[in-house]
């Protein structure tokens, strides 16, 4: 008698399987320059401005640190 | 019959497949983003020029004085090109004078470019002293646009720093999520 796998078994609108293996990251494929040069370009021609440096300065007692006191692999 | 000639005795280079290609597809995106802040900066009148963290900096930030971390950049940014060609990675210079070194990277799907590291030069004379906050978050904002996100984050800040980047010049807003780090945000 034959038994049905388990992707045979998996309804047709069910979610693929994803194995545990595969990272998660590799689905996403980078921009090409071109629309990368597109977004930057509608970003400076859209209604918010960049960050204006001269207006923001950080006081003189905030360190100019971002980050954990220790580092630790992510 | 001729000989097959000598065997290579090193592998061919890891540069022909995806990782390779995603790490110069990536280091093309840094360099146009990076590009684009620098102009709006120097425009701005901030003199910042904005590099990728080479050898030349890592020197450079060898002779950083007194520090208020000891994290070990050479060390960060190697273990961060291993696994994340799409990185932020981000030495800030000023004429000859190492001003800041960044790491960061996107999420996985367009929700968010986080900064997971910042540190700026403890020389108290450097020329962009108390705008490094300003020049990295142009540049992060930049590279976010580049790869499509929305969404700013600061991973992890120290708590003297979140005032000033939850007051409203910053624009950034404090997220205290369970069981993880703190962060802030601030949509593009």
């Amino acid at each position: 008698m034959k038994t049905l796998s388990r992707l045979d078994a998996r309804p047709a609108s069910a979610p693929a399987v994803k194995s545990p293996r595969q990272p998660e990251r590799a689905a996403a494929a980078p921009p090409t320059l071109a629309e990368a040069r597109q977004r930057l370009a509608a970003a400076r021609g859209g209604s918010q401005p960049w960050l204006t440096p001269a207006a923001a300065e950080a006081p003189d007692d905030v360190p100019e640190v971002i980050g954990p006191e220790t580092y630790r692999k992510v | 019959m001729p000989s097959p000639g000598p065997i290579p005795l090193t592998r061919p280079p890891l540069g022909r497949g995806g990782r390779s290609s995603a790490e110069t597809r990536y280091r093309e995106l840094r360099h146009l983003a990076f590009q684009a802040a620098q102009d709006d900066l120097v425009a701005a009148g901030v003199n910042a020029e904005l590099r990728a963290i080479d050898a030349t900096a890592l020197a450079a930030f060898g002779t950083w004085p007194a520090r208020r971390v000891a994290w070990p950049w050479p060390e960060m940014t190697a273990d961060w090109r291993r696994g994340h060609p799409d990185r932020f990675e981000l030495a800030v210079w000023s004429g000859d004078a190492l001003c800041a070194l960044a790491l960061g990277r996107p999420s996985p799907g367009a929700s968010h470019m986080a900064l997971y590291f910042m540190e700026g030069s403890p020389d108290p004379g450097h020329p962009l002293r108390r705008k490094v906050a300003t020049v990295v978050i142009t540049a992060l904002r930049a590279y976010a646009i580049a790869l499509g996100k929305g969404e700013l984050r600061l991973v992890d800040p120290l708590p003297e720093v979140i005032p000033f980047y939850c007051s409203p010049a910053m624009g950034f807003e404090l997220v205290r999520p369970r069981m993880e780090a703190p962060y802030c945000r601030r949509s593009i």
